[in-house]
């Protein structure tokens, strides 16, 4: 067996190590898939409601209702823990419960055809605790005898950059819709109140047969932008009074001059590269420069220093390998295991925003996201290889070990207030920067902090943030934070090399 | 082979250099014994010889290596077996010792086959399930053989090896550095049990305080100190005391008479014998012998026994 495919399986299959990679890529993924899922249902105020479809038709004297809750992705009962439904029909009311396919129908006996409002309570509660209520009240027309075409926003399940239409109708005698045609276009350039023409570009799809059916035009393919998009069923004569919003249900007519339209508002834009990276910055960034400084710490310290302040490493030692060869093989095998958890971590990170957001981070952030880690994890592992030839006990070791994680891993930042507080320097000053970006030049953590500032453009701090700057002008340059992290590896790593090499 | 050239260790500026200006050869086919008191500077100096400290001046070589500057070709020829073996204590027996193997080179079924017959050798064989923090000192002991020889090297370090072993294992390892010895190699023992060392060592070098005193090759450890001569004559008189009071001290004990602090040497022994006869003197018993290694040492070092 080779030597350091050895170090490598103990490193890798030692408790602690696995218990760390385990933590930090689960905390990892998970924080990303909140941050990624949370930005999912961006498409107009869909983001996590669930809405109240609701149709009728008269056949005879009963009034037949036909309810279905969507969610935003137009999809019934899914993410819904629970529901209270009620429908209210001339002072008679009627306590609903969703139907395995999600519908909700009723009946009710029609006694007095002036009474033509229909009422119906709704109150959800997300499987993920949002909860919400509302009432909605539908005017009966007892003439046409149905309800006819709705419409709401919603968003590509299986695509978030997609926004489309669920369009829900309910026809004479429940008859599922007719065979309709959907336009739809730019609708920057509608003018409320006025005739509508349908202008020169634009899309459109055929649907029918349906009463819930889903419907995604492929606005993104176009080469036009969609600030706003509207839909129309069917050929307008007439642009809709407002913006935004949805229209009452819409009563389909099939005469040849009567249009029927429809309109929806999405304020949907795919999210930016840059806010995708803010996500990861402001939740998985903080918790894996945490817990990485973690296991590089007490990882040095199980697999190098403690055994060679207990003296096991000296059954090592007395082999035909060289001191430099040895430490260097450790040090290579502790690596492996850090970069695995930051490899991991990013990918996890990646799976989880390309799935619910369908972008992928760029290449650069990758690189710049595990290279940093990498650093981090593997300067706090110099530092440690270093301790372990200055103190001579295990005792001390552990408490180096554990004093670089508290300063370095904790209270740095804490450390990095107290000077402002101490210096009077105020928040947002340039000697505010200056310091934040000094101190975190001067840690192995702020490594990271350095390559968010180089992304973000603003700097942090423990007594606010957010301010904007030019990153090279306070010497946040990629060839500098490379700079430091090669210093912070190679300082610590230089030392505890030249001292087992020279000093036993 | 392994020599010593004025080697000297300080391990702090405070106190006496552990060794001091060390010379000190240990040949092929050859068990080198090395006694001294706690702290004289045996450990340092296997330490030393097995590339686990730096000499601060002087230096070791290794079959024509240094073990300094020539680490590994040097180290490849030195198994050393500490007094207090320390290993990874989550570590098995098995993995381990594969582990150490791969830096001699060996192939994978070379070592197998090679670790294998060591540990059962060592008779550890039934406990390659264990994992080493459950093993005995003694069983550490064997395991700590076992991997220090899996390399075949030509010299062999045993530091207080035979302390905490019991009979069999101490059988097992004399047996061990007479074979090792008939291979050709190069043995050290450091030993409390001078009692040991004088049975097995072909020389023994007596260091104190990290100087060396003395190295006494197998024939001188049967003469050491002064000669002592046990008498016993048939027509014992006072004529006779004082004719063997020209060679020493005569102290009388009913029948038995003991020549202390002779004047004459191991090898010139025999004019007593001859002289007392040659006078009419009948012997039935006449037996020198010389200081026991224990005896000889602390007198050499200066200790009250």
């Amino acid at each position: 067996m080779k030597p350091i495919a050895y170090e490598i399986k103990r490193t890798l299959t030692s408790k602690f190590v696995i218990i760390l990679i385990v933590i930090i890529v689960g905390l990892a993924s998970l924080i990303a898939y909140e941050s990624a899922k949370s930005e999912v249902p961006t498409s107009s105020s869909a983001q996590t409601s669930i809405y109240l479809n609701v149709g009728y038709y008269v056949s005879g004297s009963t009034l037949h209702v036909v309810g279905l809750p969507v969610n935003n992705l137009g999809q019934p009962s899914i993410g819904i823990g629970s529901a209270s439904l009620s429908y209210e029909y001339a002072g008679t009311y009627k306590n609903m419960t969703l139907s395995s396919s999600g519908y909700a129908n009723t009946t009710f006996t029609i006694t007095n055809n002036s009474n033509t409002e229909l009422n119906a309570s709704f109150s959800y509660r997300l499987i993920r605790g949002f909860s919400n209520s509302y009432q909605l009240t539908y005017n009966l027309n007892f003439s046409r005898g149905y309800s006819g075409i709705s419409m709401i926003p919603v968003t590509d399940p299986s695509n978030s950059t997609i926004t489309g239409m669920n369009l829900f109708y309910v026809g004479q005698n429940g008859t599922s819709a007719p065979s309709m045609s959907v336009f739809y276009y730019n609708g920057t350039s509608d003018k409320p109140g006025q005739a509508f023409v349908l202008p020169a570009y634009f899309s459109s799809m055929n649907v029918s047969g349906f009463h819930d059916i889903n419907v995604f035009p492929d606005f993104n393919a176009s080469t036009y932008t969609y600030s706003s998009v509207r839909a129309v069923i069917v050929s307008s004569k007439a642009i809709p009074s407002s913006f935004g919003g949805f229209s009452s249900p819409i009563l389909p007519d099939y005469g040849k001059n009567l249009s029927v339209y429809v309109s929806f508002d999405s304020s949907y834009h795919p999210l930016t590269q840059k806010e995708v990276q803010s996500l990861i910055f402001t939740g998985v960034t903080s918790i894996i420069t945490f817990l990485l400084a973690i296991l590089a710490v007490f990882e040095g310290y199980l697999t190098y220093g403690k055994d060679r302040t207990s003296g096991v490493l000296e059954s090592v030692i007395k082999r035909p390998v060289s001191r430099g060869a040895l430490i260097g093989s450790r040090f290579t095998a502790n690596a492996v295991s850090i970069a695995l958890a930051v490899v991991l971590s990013m990918l996890s990170a990646n799976f989880f925003i390309h799935y619910y957001l369908h972008l992928y981070l760029t290449t650069s952030f990758d690189l710049y996201f595990i290279w940093s880690f990498v650093v981090e994890g593997l300067a706090f592992l110099a530092l440690v290889y270093m301790f372990a030839h200055i103190v001579k006990s295990q005792g001390a070791l552990l408490g180096s070990a554990i004093g670089l994680f508290v300063v370095f891993g904790l209270f740095w930042t804490t450390i990095s207030a107290v000077v402002d507080v101490a210096f009077h320097i105020v928040s947002g000053t340039s000697e505010y920067i200056t310091t934040a970006v000094a101190f975190d030049y001067a840690s192995p953590t702020g490594i990271t902090s350095l390559f968010q500032i180089l992304f973000e453009k603003t700097v942090g701090g423990f007594l606010g943030g957010g301010t904007t700057i030019h990153p090279s002008a306070y010497g946040v340059t990629p060839v500098f934070i490379v700079l430091a992290g090669i210093l912070w590896i190679a300082v610590p790593f230089g030392i505890a090399l030249w001292l087992a090499t020279h000093r036993d | 082979m392994i020599e010593i050239q004025g080697a000297t260790k300080i391990y702090s500026r405070k106190a006496q250099p552990a060794l001091s200006n060390l010379d000190l050869e240990m040949n092929n086919g050859e068990i080198l014994g090395l006694v001294g008191l706690n702290g004289a500077g045996k450990t340092t100096t296997i330490r030393m010889t097995s590339g686990i400290i730096f000499p601060t001046s002087g230096k070791v070589m290794v079959d024509g290596f240094d073990i300094v500057k020539q680490k590994v070709k040097a180290a490849r020829n030195v198994g050393w077996i500490p007094e207090f073996p320390n290993f990874e204590p989550n570590a098995k027996p098995l993995p381990l010792m594969k582990y150490f193997a791969g830096y001699y080179g060996m192939k994978s079924e070379e070592a197998n086959k090679k670790i294998m017959d060591l540990l059962e050798k060592v008779s550890l064989k039934p406990y390659l399930n264990r994992k080493l923090r459950n093993y005995s000192q003694g069983m550490k002991k064997r395991f700590a053989i076992a991997e220090s020889i899996v390399g075949d090297p030509q010299n062999v370090l045993f530091d207080e090896t035979l302390n905490g072993l019991d009979p069999e294992g101490v059988l097992f390892v004399r047996n061990l550095m007479f074979e090792l010895r008939k291979q050709g190699k190069a043995i050290l023992l450091s030993s409390h049990i001078l009692s040991e060392v004088e049975d097995v060592a072909d020389r023994v070098a007596i260091i104190d305080h990290g100087k060396l005193i003395k190295v006494l090759k197998r024939n001188e450890l049967k003469s050491l100190g002064k000669l002592r001569v046990h008498l016993q004559i048939e027509n014992f008189n006072d004529q006779c005391k004082a004719l063997l009071s020209e060679y020493g001290e005569v102290e009388v004990d009913e029948s038995e008479i003991v020549l202390r602090d002779t004047t004459i040497q191991y090898d010139q022994v025999s004019v007593i014998p001859e002289k007392l006869v040659n006078s009419g003197y009948r012997i039935r018993k006449f037996d020198p012998v010389g200081e026991s290694l224990e005896d000889y040492f602390f007198e050499l070092i200066g200790v009250k026994k």
